[in-house]
């Protein structure tokens, strides 16, 4: 059984040779996400390659060495085809577990880009550590059974789903103006939370599902692309939809990856026991991300 | 006295704009150092609290319980979050925001919430928060990253011994002010201890000080001045025409100026009206915070007094961002330095050079 403990060093999330070594070792050998379908064409960056990407018949298809796929309608690349898993196998079980929603069938209604003064693991340690949903997120995520949560590792990835609370009958309401999406059940309409390792973090709702990728820019810096697809055809309160997830996302989760990145160069940083479980996805995020990297 | 063997200068422009150097500068100068964190009268009653970052260490300076000042570094032990922030009062426990660990003022680990699930093994008695090194210095909190320190007041015995009859401890501190200066802070520090200047940027600001009668002395890295006023009378000096002059100050004191420099960063000037002290805060290669505080007698106006104050440390602001613009030129160069008037430079520079170890 795994210990939950922190891996990496403090200069993993500060310092410029570690930020390249990742670029070249992490994001130039495995799958990044580009966007939904209606992105295409483009040219993205991923690993210090400069990929096109564009429409082919029915696929995709990426510039030579890359290699490109299409999951639930979003496009991934990755920047050797020679050495990639094919995506589905990349993916493995990640989408046998975040319920019926079907992203394809929904459409975009709301796409918001924000700056985080830290690094970019910081941010995805963040959505995975289910400890700080009761602390953190006291008021804004009061909605939620959080002792009722389940979440397994698939692979690499992470899957979690926590239920509405007791008594809190129509998960819908949380969600102002959000209609519930029909092509999903009842039992979806609590809170998913995953991760498409290393960098896509998503999220799930009765009415909605959103990537909130992780796009490093350096050691210290990360632009969080939230993009929000909703049913097609009703009126959104998109506003009070982003007021909310802002608040989650940026003002709470954005500035405590702002607060410990401000510290990580203290001579007396450091980070005690994790707890056994709840924190225990950290632990294997930091091993998938050490296990793809070469030894210094 | 000075050293006047040899004025010139030392650094290359590189230590006034170069990432690397800024870096062995925050690691070899400013992160093992006493800072000048809050007047006592700041943290007076239990729970009262600051943070500040000290070099690359972010530390929280609490009064407890028990009426004692404590330090300590302001990090949770769990995930390394910065527990407080700004200043104010905490109710009896210091918490984390990110998961609601709870510590006692004293630095305790009180609270591990879901820790018979989660930590089954933690001993709460291993996990208080660490203890940095606070001292009190004439009314000043000064706090240092290493809770074995030097003695505060080894740090600062030159500067108990040369500030002649000043008590800043029984002053009020009356103003603080932060100023941003977009250049290296050596080069305010430079300015602060070049005695050539005073004749000239300073020509209006400090015009009623008799600067051929400037005196100057070493006490080890740091530096001391005085110069009295022109007339014989300070209160005449336009410097701080109108306020209220300090009352214990002896006869020398009250009729001069001082001006001087703990190492690396930390200036006095002291007038018959007010002792300021002001940090020249590195926030990078080009930018620096000035923290700047005025203490005076309590019934002094303290509107005027800052304002008297920050006219002639606005000066020096200017003069260094326009040598900090000029660094820029690949034709920058320093010429001949003042043998007298400018070797506290090449003191200080000696002194940078040592710690950093370049």
């Amino acid at each position: 059984m795994t210990t939950a403990t922190f891996l990496l060093p403090p200069e993993a999330y500060w310092s410029t040779e570690w930020y390249e070594r990742e670029q070249r070792e992490l994001f130039g050998r495995t799958w990044s996400f580009v966007g939904p379908l209606d992105d295409l064409p483009a040219v993205v960056e991923v690993g210090g390659h400069a990929i096109t990407v564009r429409r082919d018949g029915d696929g995709v298809i990426a510039g030579e060495p890359a290699t490109a796929d299409v999951w639930a309608g979003f496009v991934f690349v990755h920047p050797d085809a020679w050495t990639a898993d094919p995506l589905d196998a990349w993916l493995g079980e990640l989408p046998a577990h975040i319920g019926a929603f079907r992203p394809e069938r929904l459409v975009e209604v709301a796409r918001r880009r924000f700056e985080v003064a830290a690094n970019w693991k910081l941010y995805v340690e963040n959505h995975i550590d289910v400890y700080h949903l009761w602390y953190l997120h006291e008021q804004s995520l009061a909605a939620y059974d959080h002792p009722n949560h389940r979440w397994r590792s698939c692979g690499d990835h992470w899957v979690f789903y926590e239920p509405p609370r007791p008594g809190v009958a129509d998960a819908a309401q949380f969600v102002r103006g959000f209609p519930p999406i029909s092509h999903i059940g009842r039992d979806d309409w609590g809170s998913g939370a995953h991760l498409v390792f290393p960098n896509l973090p998503f999220a799930t709702g009765a009415g909605f599902f959103m990537t909130y990728q992780c796009i490093p820019r350096g050691p210290e810096h990360t632009t969080i692309d939230l993009r929000v697809r909703a049913e097609p055809g009703t009126d959104h309160d998109v506003d009070g939809f982003l007021a909310m997830v802002s608040t989650v996302l940026h003002a709470e989760d954005g500035a405590a990856c702002e607060q410990i990145q401000a510290a990580l160069r203290s001579p007396a940083f450091g980070v005690g026991p994790l707890a056994s479980q709840h924190e225990l996805p950290i632990t294997r995020f930091h091993e998938s991300v050490l296990a793809r990297m070469d030894e210094p | 006295m000075s050293d006047t063997a040899s004025a010139s200068y030392l650094l290359p422009p590189a230590a006034y704009r170069a990432a690397d150097w800024y870096e062995r500068e925050q690691a070899a100068l400013f992160t093992p150092r006493w800072a000048l964190v809050a007047a006592a009268s700041e943290l007076s009653e239990p729970g009262d609290f600051v943070t500040v970052t000290v070099g690359r260490a972010p530390l929280l300076v609490v009064r407890g319980g028990d009426g004692e000042l404590r330090a300590f570094h302001n990090l949770c032990r769990h995930r390394g979050m910065q527990l407080l922030t700004g200043a104010g009062r905490c109710e009896r426990t210091i918490d984390c925001f990110y998961h609601q660990w709870r510590y006692g003022l004293e630095g305790d680990l009180r609270v591990v919430p879901q820790r018979k699930e989660q930590f089954p093994e933690l001993d709460t008695a291993d996990w208080g928060l660490l203890p940095a090194a606070v001292g009190v210095w004439e009314g000043m909190v000064f706090a240092h990253p290493d809770a074995d320190a030097p003695p505060l007041a080894r740090t600062l015995a030159g500067l108990a011994d040369s500030i002649g009859s000043y008590r800043p401890g029984a002053l009020a501190q009356v103003a603080k002010v932060e100023l941003d200066a977009a250049c290296n802070w050596k080069l305010f520090v430079e300015n602060h201890i070049d005695v050539y200047h005073l004749w000239y940027l300073h020509e209006r600001t400090l015009g009623d000080f008799d600067h051929t009668r400037f005196e100057h002395w070493q006490v080890g890295r740091d530096w001391f001045s005085y110069e009295p006023v022109r007339s014989g009378h300070a209160s005449d000096a336009a410097l701080t025409a109108g306020t209220i002059a300090i009352g214990h100050l002896d006869d020398r004191d009250r009729h001069g100026l001082g001006a001087h420099l703990v190492f690396p960063n930390l200036m006095i000037a002291t007038a018959a009206e007010f002792v300021a002290t002001y940090e020249a805060i590195p926030l990078a290669p080009d930018r620096t915070r000035i923290v700047l505080r005025v203490r005076a007698e309590a019934d002094a106006d303290a509107a005027s007094l800052s304002a008297s104050v920050q006219s002639f440390i606005r000066e020096d602001i200017h003069a260094c961002e326009q040598v900090q613009a000029g660094m820029a030129s690949p034709a920058f160069s320093v010429g001949p330095l003042a043998v007298e008037h400018e070797a506290p430079i090449t003191a200080f520079h000696r002194n940078v050079l040592s710690a950093v170890g370049a």
